[in-house]
Protein backbone atom coordinates (compact mmCIF):
# COMPACT_ATOMS: atom_id res chain seq x y z
CA UNK A 1 0.00 0.00 0.00
CA UNK A 2 1.05 4.13 -0.24
CA UNK A 3 -0.90 6.36 1.28
CA UNK A 4 -0.83 8.67 -1.38
CA UNK A 5 -0.68 12.76 -0.68
CA UNK A 6 0.02 13.49 2.50
CA UNK A 7 -0.86 17.15 3.83
CA UNK A 8 0.99 17.79 7.46
CA UNK A 9 0.51 21.65 8.30
CA UNK A 10 0.90 22.93 12.18
CA UNK A 11 0.40 26.52 13.38
CA UNK A 12 1.62 28.35 17.33
CA UNK A 13 0.61 31.45 17.86
CA UNK A 14 1.53 33.22 21.28
CA UNK A 15 0.44 35.61 23.33
CA UNK A 16 2.63 36.91 26.48
CA UNK A 17 1.72 38.95 29.53
CA UNK A 18 3.48 42.55 30.30
CA UNK A 19 5.47 40.74 33.13
CA UNK A 20 7.01 37.95 30.80
CA UNK A 21 10.69 39.12 29.50
CA UNK A 22 11.87 35.64 27.60
CA UNK A 23 9.82 34.26 25.09
CA UNK A 24 10.34 30.56 25.06
CA UNK A 25 11.65 28.55 21.38
CA UNK A 26 8.91 27.60 19.50
CA UNK A 27 9.32 23.60 18.87
CA UNK A 28 6.71 21.83 17.69
CA UNK A 29 6.55 18.65 14.97
CA UNK A 30 3.66 16.45 12.98
CA UNK A 31 3.99 13.26 12.00
CA UNK A 32 1.91 10.70 10.21
CA UNK A 33 3.59 6.98 9.22
CA UNK A 34 4.32 5.69 5.79
CA UNK A 35 4.07 2.14 4.25
CA UNK A 36 7.92 2.13 2.92
CA UNK A 37 6.82 2.75 -0.32
CA UNK A 38 8.24 5.73 -2.45
CA UNK A 39 7.71 8.98 -0.81
CA UNK A 40 8.82 12.62 -2.95
CA UNK A 41 8.40 15.83 -0.51
CA UNK A 42 5.98 17.97 -3.04
CA UNK A 43 6.60 21.23 -0.96
CA UNK A 44 7.92 22.43 2.66
CA UNK A 45 7.46 26.31 3.46
CA UNK A 46 6.93 28.38 6.83
CA UNK A 47 4.93 31.40 7.61
CA UNK A 48 5.96 33.92 10.19
CA UNK A 49 4.05 37.27 11.64
CA UNK A 50 5.63 38.83 14.61
CA UNK A 51 6.57 42.57 15.55
CA UNK A 52 8.26 43.40 18.78
CA UNK A 53 7.90 46.77 20.28
CA UNK A 54 11.80 46.77 22.79
CA UNK A 55 11.89 49.30 25.22
CA UNK A 56 13.81 49.76 28.94
CA UNK A 57 11.90 50.63 31.93
CA UNK A 58 14.80 53.26 33.38
CA UNK A 59 16.18 56.15 31.21
CA UNK A 60 20.09 55.20 32.38
CA UNK A 61 19.42 52.42 30.24
CA UNK A 62 20.83 52.21 26.36
CA UNK A 63 19.13 49.87 24.31
CA UNK A 64 21.30 47.83 21.99
CA UNK A 65 20.58 46.70 18.46
CA UNK A 66 17.89 44.35 18.01
CA UNK A 67 17.03 42.17 14.69
CA UNK A 68 14.38 39.16 14.50
CA UNK A 69 13.93 37.09 12.02
CA UNK A 70 11.18 37.03 9.42
CA UNK A 71 11.25 33.25 8.96
CA UNK A 72 11.36 30.57 11.00
CA UNK A 73 13.32 26.77 10.67
CA UNK A 74 11.38 24.43 8.81
CA UNK A 75 12.27 20.95 8.31
CA UNK A 76 10.76 17.36 6.81
CA UNK A 77 12.34 14.54 7.98
CA UNK A 78 11.65 10.72 6.30
CA UNK A 79 12.44 8.03 8.95
CA UNK A 80 13.58 4.47 8.56
CA UNK A 81 13.04 1.28 11.08
CA UNK A 82 16.39 0.82 10.55
CA UNK A 83 17.79 3.36 13.10
CA UNK A 84 21.63 2.73 10.98
CA UNK A 85 20.31 4.62 7.74
CA UNK A 86 20.50 8.11 8.50
CA UNK A 87 16.92 10.15 7.64
CA UNK A 88 16.48 12.63 4.93
CA UNK A 89 16.00 15.73 5.95
CA UNK A 90 14.63 18.25 3.21
CA UNK A 91 14.07 22.14 4.58
CA UNK A 92 11.90 24.65 3.42
CA UNK A 93 11.40 26.74 1.37
CA UNK A 94 11.49 24.35 -1.38
CA UNK A 95 8.74 24.21 -3.92
CA UNK A 96 9.58 21.76 -6.54
CA UNK A 97 9.57 17.38 -5.84
CA UNK A 98 12.49 16.11 -3.58
CA UNK A 99 14.03 12.92 -5.08
CA UNK A 100 12.51 9.79 -4.44
CA UNK A 101 12.86 8.08 -1.04
CA UNK A 102 12.02 4.27 -0.82
CA UNK A 103 11.64 2.46 2.22
CA UNK A 104 10.55 5.73 5.06
CA UNK A 105 8.13 4.97 7.77
CA UNK A 106 7.58 8.06 8.96
CA UNK A 107 7.44 11.31 7.48
CA UNK A 108 7.86 14.23 10.05
CA UNK A 109 7.29 18.02 10.01
CA UNK A 110 8.95 20.31 12.47
CA UNK A 111 8.79 24.00 12.91
CA UNK A 112 11.07 26.03 15.44
CA UNK A 113 11.75 29.83 16.36
CA UNK A 114 14.42 30.95 18.37
CA UNK A 115 14.07 31.68 22.46
CA UNK A 116 15.00 35.15 23.60
CA UNK A 117 14.56 37.20 26.13
CA UNK A 118 15.60 40.64 27.77
CA UNK A 119 17.69 41.82 30.99
CA UNK A 120 16.24 44.35 33.43
CA UNK A 121 15.33 46.93 32.79
CA UNK A 122 14.50 45.76 29.14
CA UNK A 123 10.89 44.82 28.38
CA UNK A 124 9.54 44.30 25.33
CA UNK A 125 6.30 43.91 23.88
CA UNK A 126 5.04 41.33 21.29
CA UNK A 127 3.01 38.51 19.67
CA UNK A 128 4.37 35.82 17.50
CA UNK A 129 2.59 33.57 15.22
CA UNK A 130 4.56 30.70 12.81
CA UNK A 131 3.26 28.62 10.41
CA UNK A 132 4.54 25.52 8.52
CA UNK A 133 3.64 23.21 5.86
CA UNK A 134 4.33 20.14 3.50
CA UNK A 135 2.97 18.15 1.03
CA UNK A 136 4.23 15.09 0.73
CA UNK A 137 3.36 11.82 -1.87
CA UNK A 138 3.98 8.30 -1.21
CA UNK A 139 3.41 6.02 -4.28
CA UNK A 140 3.42 2.32 -5.18
CA UNK A 141 7.64 2.07 -5.32
CA UNK B 1 6.91 19.62 29.46
CA UNK B 2 4.84 17.59 26.11
CA UNK B 3 2.28 17.88 24.82
CA UNK B 4 1.11 15.41 22.46
CA UNK B 5 -2.08 15.90 19.82
CA UNK B 6 -3.70 12.88 17.94
CA UNK B 7 -5.97 14.21 15.72
CA UNK B 8 -6.70 17.41 13.95
CA UNK B 9 -7.95 20.69 15.51
CA UNK B 10 -6.87 23.53 17.32
CA UNK B 11 -6.09 24.04 21.19
CA UNK B 12 -5.58 27.09 23.02
CA UNK B 13 -3.58 26.49 26.51
CA UNK B 14 -3.06 29.43 28.97
CA UNK B 15 0.21 29.37 31.14
CA UNK B 16 -0.90 30.19 34.85
CA UNK B 17 1.53 31.24 37.34
CA UNK B 18 0.79 30.51 41.46
CA UNK B 19 -1.19 33.05 41.54
CA UNK B 20 -3.39 32.22 38.81
CA UNK B 21 -2.02 35.01 36.45
CA UNK B 22 -2.11 33.79 33.06
CA UNK B 23 1.55 34.93 31.46
CA UNK B 24 1.16 33.49 28.06
CA UNK B 25 -1.05 31.83 26.00
CA UNK B 26 -0.63 29.57 23.23
CA UNK B 27 -2.93 28.71 19.96
CA UNK B 28 -1.79 25.36 18.46
CA UNK B 29 -3.60 24.18 15.05
CA UNK B 30 -2.63 20.99 13.72
CA UNK B 31 -3.77 19.87 10.23
CA UNK B 32 -3.58 17.33 7.63
CA UNK B 33 -5.68 14.00 8.38
CA UNK B 34 -7.56 12.61 11.23
CA UNK B 35 -4.72 10.48 12.19
CA UNK B 36 -2.07 13.55 12.30
CA UNK B 37 -0.03 13.44 15.51
CA UNK B 38 1.62 16.04 16.84
CA UNK B 39 4.45 16.85 19.42
CA UNK B 40 4.87 20.21 20.87
CA UNK B 41 7.69 21.24 23.54
CA UNK B 42 5.83 23.58 26.41
CA UNK B 43 7.81 25.73 29.49
CA UNK B 44 7.49 24.83 32.92
CA UNK B 45 8.93 28.29 33.66
CA UNK B 46 8.58 31.92 32.49
CA UNK B 47 11.04 34.57 32.64
CA UNK B 48 9.42 37.63 34.17
CA UNK B 49 10.42 41.01 35.50
CA UNK B 50 10.56 39.22 38.97
CA UNK B 51 12.70 36.23 38.10
CA UNK B 52 12.11 32.87 36.84
CA UNK B 53 8.41 31.70 37.51
CA UNK B 54 7.31 28.21 37.08
CA UNK B 55 3.88 27.51 35.59
CA UNK B 56 1.27 25.65 34.75
CA UNK B 57 -0.15 24.43 31.84
CA UNK B 58 -4.24 24.85 30.96
CA UNK B 59 -6.06 23.93 28.20
CA UNK B 60 -9.00 25.82 27.65
CA UNK B 61 -9.82 25.26 24.32
CA UNK B 62 -9.94 22.74 21.95
CA UNK B 63 -12.30 22.92 18.67
CA UNK B 64 -12.07 18.65 17.83
CA UNK B 65 -13.67 16.87 20.71
CA UNK B 66 -12.37 14.03 19.53
CA UNK B 67 -8.96 15.03 18.95
CA UNK B 68 -6.72 13.22 22.23
CA UNK B 69 -4.49 15.32 24.41
CA UNK B 70 -1.66 14.99 26.91
CA UNK B 71 0.48 17.08 29.41
CA UNK B 72 3.03 14.94 30.35
CA UNK B 73 1.30 11.48 29.37
CA UNK B 74 -1.48 12.79 31.46
CA UNK B 75 -5.01 13.98 31.13
CA UNK B 76 -5.00 18.18 30.62
CA UNK B 77 -7.45 18.52 33.61
CA UNK B 78 -5.21 15.98 35.21
CA UNK B 79 -2.26 17.52 35.03
CA UNK B 80 -3.25 21.15 35.43
CA UNK B 81 -4.66 19.94 38.77
CA UNK B 82 -1.19 18.61 39.78
CA UNK B 83 1.29 20.80 38.28
CA UNK B 84 -1.15 23.80 40.03
CA UNK B 85 -0.53 22.37 43.58
CA UNK B 86 2.77 21.94 42.51
CA UNK B 87 3.85 25.50 41.87
CA UNK B 88 1.54 26.38 44.79
CA UNK B 89 -1.61 27.95 43.12
CA UNK B 90 -4.04 27.27 46.26
CA UNK B 91 -6.70 24.45 46.10
CA UNK B 92 -9.55 26.92 44.25
CA UNK B 93 -7.28 28.24 41.47
CA UNK B 94 -6.10 24.63 41.02
CA UNK B 95 -9.45 23.24 40.87
CA UNK B 96 -10.57 26.18 37.89
CA UNK B 97 -7.62 25.18 36.09
CA UNK B 98 -8.52 21.34 36.20
CA UNK B 99 -11.82 22.59 34.39
CA UNK B 100 -9.86 24.81 31.99
CA UNK B 101 -10.68 28.28 33.27
CA UNK B 102 -7.75 30.78 33.50
CA UNK B 103 -7.78 34.37 32.55
CA UNK B 104 -6.94 35.73 29.16
CA UNK B 105 -3.37 37.13 29.13
CA UNK B 106 -2.87 40.80 29.92
CA UNK B 107 -0.56 41.91 27.54
CA UNK B 108 1.99 45.21 27.82
CA UNK B 109 0.70 48.17 25.36
CA UNK B 110 2.46 48.37 22.50
CA UNK B 111 0.98 45.25 19.59
CA UNK B 112 -1.67 43.51 20.08
CA UNK B 113 -4.21 41.12 17.95
CA UNK B 114 -6.87 39.90 19.80
CA UNK B 115 -7.49 36.31 19.12
CA UNK B 116 -10.96 36.09 17.21
CA UNK B 117 -11.20 32.41 16.72
CA UNK B 118 -14.46 31.83 18.66
CA UNK B 119 -16.10 34.64 16.62
CA UNK B 120 -15.09 33.02 13.66
CA UNK B 121 -16.67 30.14 14.70
CA UNK B 122 -19.89 31.76 15.44
CA UNK B 123 -19.62 33.56 12.11
CA UNK B 124 -19.23 30.49 10.38
CA UNK B 125 -22.00 29.00 12.14
CA UNK B 126 -24.57 31.79 11.72
CA UNK B 127 -23.93 31.77 7.89
CA UNK B 128 -24.36 28.02 7.80
CA UNK B 129 -27.78 28.31 9.30
CA UNK B 130 -28.43 31.26 7.00
CA UNK B 131 -27.67 29.10 3.94
CA UNK B 132 -29.76 26.02 5.30
CA UNK B 133 -33.25 28.26 5.25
Amino acid sequence: MAKGPIMLQIEVEQIFSAPVTTLPEVWSVALESLDGNKAIVREVASEKSQGIYLFATSSDAVAGDFEMTSSVMTDVWLVFNDLRRPPRIFHAPSHVPSPPTVGARIVLLRIRDFQFGVDSPGVFSTLRRVGSHAYVDEVLA
Amino acid sequence: MEIVIAGEGELVIRYIDKEGRTLMQERLVVSGSATREARHLAPNTLQTTDGPTEVAAVLVRRSNPRQRVTFDRQAPAAYARRRGKEIGCPAKIAAEAARGRAPEPEPRIGLSAAPDDAALVKLAAAAARGRGR
